[in-house]
């Protein structure tokens, strides 16, 4: 027994040893719903995560997915039914979570842009017929799923909200993030919208006016004033 | 105490998605424009009441042009137009003045929207009177043949532009 015991000391030694001076234990990456970046599900968001890439990329390629047929959608549902919910979401502060807003904006924006196009150019070049979706014609489809969203919206999102009691602000035009005289970033943060938005609406009304939109513009950009230098530091 | 614009949204595509079904049944005879132009009418009345005096100025902006929109379609759909591009043409600068001009109702400071505004729909209504007559529908249907063919290309490249500069 002696003789066993002693062969089995020096094993165990060094096991403890081991374990005290092992690395930190990584956690195992789990494919799972993100709580921390929404925007219908999080089911992208936690691919991302998983496979460590950008976000942005997985949304876009979820959205040009959409020109397969619209099998993604299935797809997608049944992802988010059977995918866990993140445990311990990301805590974000307001600033983070501000420029998570915008930049998810932008790229649901963009992507539904270049999906739009896409989708009309391949009606236009014949690729595609456009008026089916699914095994189901477009007309049954689309009632139905407005009728859900609809439902869907009005009892998860059912809530008050109180007259807002902030001063107005003033037109001004920015000097940080203008192309020309700073106008459309300027109504952009008079509206609280994403300026980029107000340039493409302008863009496209000033080219089906023959440039007369750009009157608006002008008169504008005269009757209003460069934002203070100072204001920009803050930002 | 004011309800949330989401019920509105929820309202509209309710009302869309009903409209649809019951027109594709045949249990109502509408064309389509005539149903995204009344969906678009509700959205746009009851989201400007809503956001009315409310420093809730985008949403104002936005409700406003889809309800001039809305009248639009179903101006179109129930009248016969001779020139239905030039009608596009008038719409965007009345529409565009209209908008401006209900941001200058909202807050009276701020004359700027309502001298553009109202230059915009003068600009609008002096294009389907004086303008047409100096040929600028003509070169307008000109534009618009090449914009038929091309705006998918174009909301390709925005978009492509919007991607890559997301974080700017």
């Amino acid at each position: 027994m002696t003789e066993e015991q002693n062969n089995k000391e020096p094993f165990e030694e060094n096991f403890f040893e081991q374990m005290e001076n092992a690395p930190p234990v990584v956690s195992i990456k789990r494919l799972q719903r993100s709580r921390s970046d929404v925007i219908i599900t999080g089911t992208c968001s936690g691919i991302a995560k998983y496979f460590d890439t950008d976000i942005a990329n997985i949304r876009l390629i979820a959205i040009l997915s959409l020109l397969l047929g619209g099998w993604s959608v299935v797809a997608y549902l049944i992802t988010a039914a059977l995918l866990p919910v993140e445990q311990d979401p990301e805590e974000l502060a307001e600033v983070e979570r501000a420029n998570q807003r915008k930049e998810n904006f932008r790229v649901m924006f963009s992507g539904i842009l270049i999906l739009v196009g896409f989708h009309f150019a391949f009606v236009q070049i014949g690729f595609i017929t456009g008026s089916r979706l699914f095994v189901f014609p477009n007309s049954f489809v689309f009632p139905l799923l407005s009728i859900a969203i609809g439902v869907y919206i009005i009892l998860s999102k059912r809530k008050l909200s109180e007259k807002s009691e902030e001063p107005l602000p003033t037109l001004k035009r920015t000097r940080d993030n203008r192309i020309i005289l700073g106008v459309c970033g300027g109504i952009g943060r008079y509206l609280k919208v994403d300026e980029i938005a107000v340039r493409i609406i302008f863009i496209f009304a000033t080219l089906l006016t023959l440039g007369l939109f750009a009157v608006g513009y002008i008169v504008i950009s005269l009757l209003t004033q460069l934002e203070e230098e100072n204001k920009i530091e803050t930002q | 105490m004011r309800r949330n614009n989401n019920i509105i949204i929820g309202l509209s595509f309710l009302i869309y998605g009903i409209l649809s079904l019951l027109n594709g049944y045949g249990v109502i005879n509408m064309g389509s424009r005539v149903i995204i132009g009344i969906t678009f009418c509700f959205y746009g009345i009851a989201t400007v009441n809503q956001t009315f005096g409310n420093n809730e100025r985008g949403k104002l902006f936005f409700a406003s042009v889809i309800f001039l929109i809305g009248v639009v379609l179903l101006v179109k759909s129930h009248f016969e137009l001779l020139d239905n591009r030039g009608i596009v043409f008038t719409s965007i600068l009345f529409i565009g003045g209209a908008a401006l001009f209900i941001l200058f109702l909202e807050n009276f400071k701020e004359k700027a929207f309502l001298y553009a505004g109202s230059l915009l729909i003068l600009l609008g209504i002096l294009s389907a009177t004086f303008f047409r007559n100096y040929g600028l529908f003509s070169l307008a249907n000109k534009i618009g043949n090449l914009f038929e063919y091309f705006w998918p290309v174009l909301l390709i490249v925005f978009g492509i532009g919007i991607f890559i500069n997301r974080k700017k």
